[in-house]
């Protein structure tokens, strides 16, 4: 068997920075230390490894990212799912690297060379610094690629070039390796020199496998990466059609068709895409949104007639395209089928989803409390369906405010009878929108209640709301 | 009956920043407000506590003030009832440190947990209860309070311009109609002025572990709770409420000046006084320190100084110290007391210290003064290892009700401030973290303001000023408390009466809840039992020499003349690795230079290089007036009187106070405040009140204005790093007695330095070098011979150090146990094979550390096999090797396991003992040509002073000690010495790399001369740290 490994030294820095001209290094906060750095932070003398401390006074002008392995994690199936193209037996190694077994795809890519070289390239188009290397196991092939080795598929050079390597660039936990230099062990050949069963009667069976998988001689069982499943179905239509009316059969089928495919693998989706072909020009795009997840056609067309009503059709369509990618597990919560209401009436999910399709997404939206004391900061726009969390030590909102608040307060000079009063604000320092206001509750002749205010040291009346 | 004045107000809840992370104001912040405001009374009432009270005191004291201060404090007792207690007399203030101390010793460190019982026993204190805004609740807890406290318990109605307010106004009118209760206005104060409110959001983030703009409505929505104006509380409190704060406030008569500290009774026999007592016991010591008579002058000094102890009634206090030091003698613990107290012929006789008073006469003149209005300062030094034995006595004699130990404020430092403000702000940890570590506080060139770039703010910008205030501002806030390091306050009675108690953090450790400060400011007076290593040190020399060279040293008898110029000699040359006190690179620089040849000489190098008078500028004129290059003169004979022994330059923090009363005219009162305001000068940078004092004081009495901005700015200098003459003397006994032993018994003394680390300054590596430098011979650690502790052996007519296990890192203590009962055969030996080790009861971690360290040289001669074979599981099971006898047998490690080369030796010594005794680096670097040409440390004094030369070495020291700003001192060490090579800021920050990474370094410098100390003064830093690689791949080439 022969393994390709790609170790990506830089990922989350390439990923997150890719060509600053900045000094940049990512740090685990675990123990602080630099575990990434840019080559403008290895010119002024940082190394991987470095403690926050020393790097600070080396480069001053560090930029640091804290480590966030979600971050590689993504790339990384991002990168499997672009290779795909490329090679076959594809195995994430988060959060650092991927495998490829190369055996088939050497033939396949007309010899190890081609194939190194297709991979490369698409690695460049990454703009990511990667250290390729091969060997016999998956183990060794990770291991030269760290060692950054020069690229050959020759066996006999494979091994002596990996048994070469120092105990520190193997997987093998410090503690082990520690143990083994202490007994004057150094280099893989060191320690593959040992004979096996003196060896396993000093270290544990970890060290053994570790030993077993690195030479091949035990299985190195890997998980392959699968590229996700996604649902997309293209209709040529017999006649170029003018109307969304008349789409609408073709589009009840294609959810038809979808709703067999998510039904059988117990899915849902959040999102489809519609895509509309004219005869000439750019294809429209549409896309349709259910908050909760759906799979049933019945939910979907509705939402679909909405959209298309809000946007006429401006030229005939010739072919129709409906896609759904991100599948979903079915949710379990089946609310809607127990409750002897939910035939009668739409859950808020669904409310929403109709009312965003009928005024467009971004004009439906939740006003939520928050916790500050500025009148024009204690609530604020949300996303519809925003969850707020509740701290159990949250003072409880303030209960004396008016239903009606102005979004800018307006100026007021008729004569007021103060209530209540004064309710006095100072806050807002931190956010550089500082505020001092002296508020009161206060009547004018005809009995209307106003929420004012003024400020100290300044002269003139605002009112901030009216109560109803 | 109703005036027609303005009705006066008595703030009577205040919370200062000893309610920690909720007041934002200090103590003496609060107090100066109340009395600029002109209120009639001040209460500080911090949450279950009186740590800040003292503060707020000495403050009212300073200002002569007329605002009263009450002592009291806030308790919160879930759910919902809040009620602040206040002492009208002194046996309400017994009840309420009383209920602190319960409330506190119930939590852990802290915290505190009140209990209804605490409140119903009252019987003294003033209540004033805050309604939470419940009514059914505030209702039932209204009628709980009034059925135990009625005529005591008040209403206390907080207005803060809140949301609803008129709402909770009312609702405590009507409690209080219901109830028949009083109202008193009450302020709830947590700052002094409405500027701190940023801060005192930022401490509440803090609190809630959150960022001010998330905290939102947790906050305080306002600046009202500050101390407020009396115009502004009387447009928001009703008349009659106000009153009710005057009614309050004139019923509490309590002044904290009233406390009174009794002496426990029973350190004096019965029908003796104190006093006949401590005198029967001086002369004791008379006849045992002075077996030829005391003489006339020693007489009438004794006679003075008993006169001045029993004007002051201190005869106790010399008592309590007499009876610790009893304690240690009985049990063999070495001591030595100092400070300025501690200096007296009284000291001597009572074997309080061991400074001879005919040494030292100048000292003796300060002993107790009535002028200076000081309590007296008696630190008692012990071993370090055993001092923990002299604790438990006091415990043990006095009870735990009766002793407990000071406070230590720890207070919120730069670092810390910014961290925690930082986090408040919500500035992305990493980047908090990044510039603490980045900001360079020595590069006194760039404030650190300056770097707030560093974090990804502007600077400049609004966040980086909002930082930059708040962190200066907190700087200096009280945290916790924390235990004082020895200072005990021992009392007659219960000490809970006089001071709450609360749990320290150590299990079974107690403090009260002042500092030493709060201590002396209230005239108590406390005993400071000090650990300190080299006593340690000292008494081991001494049982080692009595063991091997059969000679009875004490610390009184080798310190008896203290004129030995052999003794001298070696100090001159800056031998002085493993001294006390003289051993810094910094003390070494200066020995050859101030060339002590006599004890008060050392007394002066001690206080001398200090960051204090290297600040105040005052080590140049001395070393030039010393050396005759410079005139002594004074301007006057009151200044000659105090500065004459040190050549007319102050050096020591009591010519300084004593400065300011001869030259200056402060009263002894003033001068006290002087001592501390410096001692407290970083923290609070309190010391600009008294240059008007001091100049025109001096001026006053005819000295130059010049002469006295010159004091000012040596007292600047001095902050809190002036020494005392005091101390320095005791130091400077214990530096003499360690160089006498190191000068006649090198072999006992390194032996019992390496046994009492870690202490001091060297590592045991460099001790170890330092004694074979010395021709001292150590033996390797070895299974058959060491014990736990380095030891003496005999090797003919000479002795040797033999090392000890517990230099092999990784072996346990029971290993070491296991090791030490082993069986020895008739040579004395406990094993012949490597195999006996297995089946001794050694762990497999301990075999292998013991294999590493090389301890088995005697048995094999390749550590790594001999590792190798302790690893193996069969071996621990005798009878399984029994049954298999091939499979052991079988095994020939030699054949796949690699013989160890020097380098890999060299390295493993490093690793499992820190040291070798085998060739050094430098060496095997030199020797495989990869360091080129250097000068070793031990040739560098045959180069003429300002040649150009090159030393190598491994780095063992970076210093850059506060008395040199701007200047790094790097120590190098080879196989002969170390170099002391001195690095420039600016080589500093042009070769960071090199300076701050090296492991081995090599440097390209000028040689400079200073007697017979030589220092290169760095140009080019070499980083040779990869050679070590290149020497380790190079090594296991050739095997």
């Amino acid at each position: 068997m022969l393994w390709l490994y790609l170790y990506f030294p830089r990922l989350q820095l390439e990923t997150q920075e890719p060509d600053s001209p900045l000094p940049f290094g990512i740090v685990d906060e675990r123990d602080n230390r630099l575990v990434q750095l840019n080559d403008a932070a290895k010119h002024q003398g940082v190394t991987l490894g470095m403690g926050l401390a020393t790097a600070a006074a080396l480069c001053p002008g560090i930029q640091l990212l804290p480590l966030k392995e979600a971050i590689a994690q993504r790339r990384i199936k991002e990168l499997a799912q672009g290779l795909y193209d490329l090679s076959g037996d594809i195995s994430p190694d988060i959060p650092e690297g991927i495998w490829l077994g190369a055996t088939r795809m050497v033939k396949y890519h007309n010899g190890f060379d081609n194939y190194c070289k297709n991979i490369q390239r698409f690695l460049c188009q990454q703009s990511l610094t990667c250290q390729l290397g091969a060997g016999p196991s998956p183990l060794a092939a990770r291991l030269l690629a760290k060692a950054d080795t020069p690229l050959t598929d020759q066996p006999e050079t494979l091994a002596q070039s990996y048994r070469q390597c120092p105990l520190a660039l193997t997987d093998l936990p410090q503690s082990t390796c520690e143990h083994l230099q202490r007994l004057g062990i150094q280099t893989l050949a060191d320690l593959l020199a040992l004979p096996f069963k003196a060896l396993s009667r000093r270290f544990d069976a970890d060290l053994a496998q570790y030993v077993g998988r690195l030479t091949g001689q035990l299985p190195h069982p890997l998980p392959f990466f699968q590229p996700p499943e996604t649902f997309r179905r293209h209709r040529e239509l017999p006649q170029e059609l003018e109307t969304s009316q008349r789409l609408i059969p073709w589009i009840e089928r294609l959810l038809g068709e979808l709703e067999t495919f998510l039904q059988n693998r117990e899915q849902v989706v959040k999102r489809v895409e519609l895509t509309l072909y004219p005869r000439e020009g750019e294809p429209i795009v549409q896309w349709i949104g259910a908050a909760r997840g759906e799979s049933r056609a019945a939910r979907w067309l509705p939402l679909v007639e909405l959209t298309l009503e809000r946007q006429p059709l401006s030229a005939p369509v010739a072919a129709l395209a409906l896609s759904a990618r991100e599948l979903l597990p079915r949710p379990k919560d089946t609310q809607d089928c127990l409750d002897p209401h939910s035939t009668a009436s739409l859950s808020c999910e669904q409310l929403v989803d109709l009312l965003q399709a009928r005024l467009g997404e971004e004009r439906v939206r939740r006003l939520v409390v928050r916790e500050d004391f500025r009148p024009d900061k204690a609530s604020t726009e949300q996303d519809p369906l925003y969850q707020t969390e509740r701290n159990t030590d949250t003072p409880a909102p303030p209960s004396l405010r008016p239903a009606f608040l102005l979004v800018t307060p307006q100026p007021y000079s008729q004569p007021l009878e103060i209530v209540h009063g004064p309710e006095r604000i100072a806050a807002g320092w931190w956010d550089h929108q500082p505020q001092v206001r002296d508020y009161y509750i206060a009547r004018n002749s005809e009995g209307l209640w106003y929420w004012v205010f003024r400020e100290p040291q300044q002269t003139g009346w605002f009112v901030q709301g009216y109560f109803s | 009956m109703q005036s027609e004045d303005p009705v006066g107000y008595a703030e009577l809840v205040c919370q200062s920043n000893f309610s920690f992370l909720e007041g934002a104001s200090h103590p003496e912040e609060l107090m100066r407000r109340a009395d600029e405001l002109g209120y009639r009374a001040l209460a500080l009432t911090d949450e279950c506590s009186v740590a800040g009270v003292v503060r707020a005191y000495a403050e009212h004291r300073r200002l002569n003030s007329e605002t009263k201060l009450i002592v009291g404090s806030r308790m919160k007792l879930p759910p919902g009832l809040d009620v602040v207690l206040l002492c009208p007399h002194r046996a309400a203030y017994a009840e309420l440190c009383r209920v602190i101390t319960n409330a506190r010793r119930r939590s852990p460190k802290g915290q505190y947990q009140l209990e209804k019982w605490d409140l119903k026993s009252l019987q003294h204190c003033l209540v004033i209860w805050l309604p939470h805004g419940d009514w059914a609740r505030d209702l039932r807890w209204g009628q709980w309070l009034q059925k135990h406290c009625a005529e005591r318990l008040w209403l206390g109605l907080r207005r803060h311009l809140t949301h609803r307010e008129h709402r909770y106004i009312a609702h405590c009118e009507q409690l209080a109609g219901t109830l028949g209760l009083p109202i008193s206005a009450c302020g709830e104060a947590l700052m002094h002025c409405a500027e701190r409110l940023p801060l005192q959001q930022v401490l509440t983030a803090i609190r809630l572990g959150t960022t001010v703009a998330k905290a939102g409505r947790r906050l305080c929505s306002n600046a009202e709770r500050r101390l407020r104006s009396i115009d502004r509380v009387q447009t928001l409190f009703k008349t009659e409420w106000l009153e009710q704060t005057l009614a309050i406030a004139e019923r509490c008569q309590f002044d904290l000046g009233e406390l009174r500290y009794e002496y426990p009774a029973e350190l004096v026999p019965a029908g003796k006084s104190p006093f006949t007592y401590l005198c029967e016991l001086v002369e004791q010591g008379v006849v045992k320190r002075f077996p030829e008579g005391p003489g006339h002058e020693v007489r009438a000094t004794i006679d003075k100084e008993l006169a001045l102890i029993e004007e002051l009634g201190y005869a106790h206090f010399f008592l309590t110290i007499h009876d610790l030091v009893v304690f240690a003698q009985s049990n063999g613990i070495l001591y030595q007391g100092r400070g300025s107290a501690a200096n007296s012929v009284v000291c001597y006789c009572l074997e309080i210290t061991a400074v001879d008073p005919r040494h030292i006469k100048v000292l003796f003149e300060r002993f107790l003064s009535k002028e200076r209005d000081e309590p007296p300062d008696i630190d008692v030094d012990f071993e370090h290892e055993r001092r923990e034995e002299v604790i438990q006595y006091v415990y043990e004699k006095y009870g735990r009700p009766r002793a407990a130990l000071a406070a230590t404020v720890i207070s919120y430092r730069f670092k810390s401030a910014l961290r925690d403000v930082g986090k408040a702000l919500g500035i992305n940890e990493s980047h908090l973290e990044f510039l603490i570590r980045n900001i360079n506080r020595r590069d006194r060139d760039s404030a650190w303001e300056d770097q707030v770039g560093d974090i990804g703010l502007t600077p400049g910008s609004e966040t980086a000023e909002q930082l930059i205030r708040l962190v200066n501002e907190l700087r200096g806030f009280p945290r916790h408390l924390s235990q004082h390091v020895g200072g005990f306050v021992i009392s007659s009675g219960p000490l809970y009466e006089l001071v709450p108690i609360e749990n320290a953090a150590m299990a079974d450790r107690t403090v009260i809840q002042w500092d030493k400060d709060d201590i002396e400011t209230l005239g108590l007076l406390k005993v400071d039992i000090l650990a300190l290593g080299m006593l340690t040190a000292l008494r081991k020399s001494f049982d080692l020499i009595r063991e091997h060279q059969g000679h009875s040293l004490t610390l009184s008898g080798l310190t008896a003349t203290m004129d030995d110029p052999q003794v001298y000699g070696m100090i001159q040359k800056a031998d002085t690795v493993g001294l006390f006190q003289i051993e810094s690179r910094a003390q070494m620089s200066m020995l050859p230079r101030l060339k002590p040849a006599r004890y008060y000489d050392l007394v002066i190098q001690i206080a001398i290089v200090r960051p204090g008078p290297i600040q105040g500028g005052m080590v140049h004129p001395y070393l030039k007036r010393r050396n005759g290059e410079e005139r002594v003169d004074y301007p006057s004979e009151e200044v000659r009187g105090v500065l004459e022994r040190t050549m007319g330059v102050p050096i020591f923090q009591e010519q300084v106070i004593q400065l300011a009363m001869v030259a200056a005219g402060f009263s002894g009162g003033e001068a006290d405040q002087l001592r501390r305001a410096m001692a407290a000068w970083k923290k609070t940078g309190d010391l600009g009140r008294f240059h008007g004092k001091l100049v025109n004081g001096m001026e006053a009495r005819g000295y130059t204005n010049e002469f006295a901005e010159r004091i000012y700015q040596q007292i600047l200098g001095f902050g809190e790093y002036g020494f005392p003459e005091s101390h320095s003397a005791s130091f400077a006994l214990l530096a003499y007695a360690s160089a006498w032993l190191k000068h006649y018994y090198p072999e006992a003394f390194y032996t019992a330095l390496l046994n009492s680390h870690p202490m001091g300054f060297y590592s045991p590596s460099q001790l170890i070098q330092d004694a074979r430098r010395h021709g001292v011979v150590v033996h390797p650690i070895c299974v058959n011979h060491s014990d736990r502790d380095h030891r003496l052996e005999r090797d003919g007519d000479r002795l040797s150090i033999r090392l000890g296990l517990r230099l092999v890192k990784g072996l346990s203590r029971e290993g070491i146990d296991t090791l030490e009962t082993q069986p020895r055969n008739s040579s004395g030996i406990r094993f012949q094979q490597t195999s006996q080790l297995q089946h001794c009861g050694l762990s497999r971690r301990d075999l292998e550390a013991l294999a590493s360290a090389n301890a088995l040289h005697t048995l094999s001669d390749n550590r790594y096999q001999s590792r190798w074979q302790l690893m193996d599981r069969n071996e621990e099971l005798p009878l399984f090797a029994q049954a298999e006898p091939t499979l052991a047998a079988a095994e020939t490690p030699a054949d796949y396991l690699p013989q160890p080369s020097e380098f890999d030796n060299l390295v493993e010594d490093y690793a499992s003992t820190g040291l070798t005794l085998n060739r050094h680096p430098v060496v095997l670097l030199e020797e495989a040509g990869m360091l080129g040409h250097f000068v070793r440390a031990r040739d560098l004094v045959t180069h003429r002073h300002k040649a150009p030369v090159v030393v190598a070495g491994v780095v063992t020291g970076r210093q850059s000690p506060g008395t040199a700003a701007g200047v790094t001192f790097i120590t190098l060490e080879d196989d002969t010495g170390n170099s002391n090579v001195v690095v420039w800021l600016a080589t500093a920050r042009a070769q960071k790399r090199a300076y701050l990474t090296a492991r081995i370094l090599k440097v390209h410098g000028i040689l400079e001369r200073e007697g017979s100390v030589v220092h290169v003064i760095a140009g080019r830093l070499e980083d040779m740290s990869d050679r070590l690689q290149r020497l380790s791949a190079k090594s296991r080439d050739f095997h």
